[in-house]
């Protein structure tokens, strides 16, 4: 059978119908999304321009009675830390491809992990004034595959329990959170949930920040390896979150390519990077507490053995966490 | 794609969509056919098919005011479902997939020469498939996915798609060959 034979075949498969309330029902689901009722696209072009005037009304009607709607930008953003515990859903799924030959083949190789649970930080004064005691639990669940064959690797428990000492108005960095480890399955993300999403939150410049607003931070890497991390960020808006107002946040780090050579286990050259992440947060100014973070980092390590072998993967690790439990 | 070819999506409308389920849902109506048949491939289970679209969608709404518009819509909404549909096999801890291994079939000869038309064979053989292979021969060869799309939607690398698809493709004629086996 020819390629063509197999791409006809998969094209003729018949498409399935919907249930007949399936779009009733979605419909129904939307409109309960905050945004009203389904209407036919005839119906709404009749009454856009009613419905912008009576917007236009009510808006006016409401600058007149309590005056501009109340913005908290521009403000000088910071984090506060009080004393509490927070707990935060989490969801992680990473996935990585591998291409190249050693041994075996692991062309296209690839694995999935992914982990939902929770993180809970619980912050404490600390013995000085401009500093909490942030200690950090988890309970998350992670399962890991590798297709190709299939390999399946049972349902793992994730525990951090660590205690970090922070700066007020410092966000808990990877480099101040040296000691947690991450075990398997998470290959490579030793830290990578650990900080979150305390985190993943840029450090803020001094001045007020308003909507547009962008800056940039420079830390380095850690494990002394002579390389920054440059994070840029922008305010991109405000917007209310179960009921909190928060500001939203994007941010962007790039880590540029890190050599280094590994003559233990692999005897190997390894280049990691370069690594991207992108993070947008929803950052609480009143309470000084990210309240939702969306993450996804990609990167690429690409292995040499002595033999002249090479095996590249790319990694893509999306991370999505929210505040669900503040006390 | 079957819908919507890369680059003429309706991006300059779904900005527009974000509050607005009429205009949201003419957006997801251009896609919807080939939503459906690779959530029901993937899935195998219309009622499923239809909770996992349902769930896709809600997401995709939901997530709107942060879309690039750079960004091809049809091969936004693709990602969302494929990533439900992963999602939902997780769910249900489906594993019933028995995935070809290659090297039990070295020097077996498994290229059928006689056409096989008969669907069920095709919906048996794709079923043998792990749910990877499966989306992807379903978005390149079913639907007409070049690879940078089919890329954005499973997450790889263009690089990454030809060598699954190509994998892909032999463990499907393995499968087509071993259901013709059983007829």
């Amino acid at each position: 059978m020819t390629k063509s034979d197999l791409k006809t075949l998969l094209q003729d498969l018949p498409i399935p119908e919907h249930r007949g309330d399936f779009w009733t029902d979605l419909d129904r689901r939307l409109a309960q999304e905050g945004a009203g009722a389904h209407r036919s696209p005839g119906r709404r072009r009749r009454w856009r321009l009613p419905a912008v005037l009576v917007a236009a009304v009510l808006v006016f009607t409401l600058v007149l009675s309590v005056g501009v709607p109340d913005s908290m930008l521009p403000a000088v953003l910071a984090y506060t830390y009080e004393p509490g515990t927070y707990t935060y859903e989490l969801s992680y799924v990473a996935t990585s491809e591998a291409d190249g030959t050693r041994g075996r083949a692991l062309e296209g190789r690839d694995s999935r992990t992914e982990a939902e649970g929770t993180l809970t930080y619980i912050v404490e004064a600390g013995t000085d004034t401009d500093a909490r005691t942030v200690r950090i639990q988890s309970d998350i669940t992670a399962t890991n595959s590798v297709d190709g064959p299939i390999v399946d690797v049972p349902e793992v428990k994730v525990t951090i329990d660590a205690e970090k000492i922070v700066e007020i108005d410092s966000p808990v960095s990877e480099e101040s959170v040296p000691d947690f480890v991450m075990p398997e399955p998470f290959p490579g993300g030793r830290r990578a949930l650990a900080g979150l999403p305390f985190g993943f939150g840029p450090s803020f410049p001094d001045r007020p920040l308003a909507v547009g607003d962008t800056w940039t931070t420079t830390r380095p890497v850690s494990g002394d390896v002579g390389v920054q991390v440059i994070g840029t960020h922008e305010v991109l808006r405000e917007e209310t979150v179960a009921g909190r107002d928060t500001v939203v946040i994007h941010s962007v780090y790039e880590v540029p390519e890190v050599s280094f050579e590994d003559r233990g286990r692999r005897d190997a050259d390894i280049v990691i990077g370069p690594i991207r992440i992108e993070a947008t947060i929803w950052f609480d100014r009143e309470a000084g507490i990210i309240v939702r973070a969306e993450v996804v980092r990609t990167s690429t390590t690409q292995t040499t053995f002595e033999s002249g072998q090479v095996i590249t993967s790319e990694r893509r690790v999306e991370t999505v966490v929210e505040l669900s439990e503040q006390s | 794609m079957t819908a919507e070819p890369s680059g003429s999506g309706p991006e300059a409308n779904v900005a527009a969509a974000a509050g607005d389920p009429a205009a949201f849902r003419e957006i997801v109506l251009r896609y919807d056919a080939g939503l459906r048949s690779l959530a029901y491939r993937m899935l195998r289970d219309r009622d499923l098919m239809d909770d996992v679209l349902q769930e896709a969608y809600l997401k995709a709404y939901r997530a709107l005011g942060r879309f690039d518009r750079r960004s091809d819509v049809g091969t936004w909404l693709y990602r969302i479902t494929y990533n439900t549909c992963i999602d939902q096999l997780r769910r249900s801890g489906n594993r019933e997939w028995v995935e070809y291994d290659d090297r039990r079939h070295d020097g077996v000869a498994s290229d059928p020469t006689e056409a096989i038309t008969d669907r069920i064979v095709v919906e048996e053989a794709l079923a043998r498939l792990s749910p990877g292979y499966r989306a992807v021969l379903l978005l390149v060869d079913g639907q007409g996915f070049d690879y940078r799309e089919a890329g954005e939607v499973l997450g790889l690398s263009e690089g990454s798609v030809a060598s699954r698809l190509h994998r892909a493709r032999q463990a499907m004629h393995r499968a087509l060959s071993a259901e013709r086996s059983q007829l």
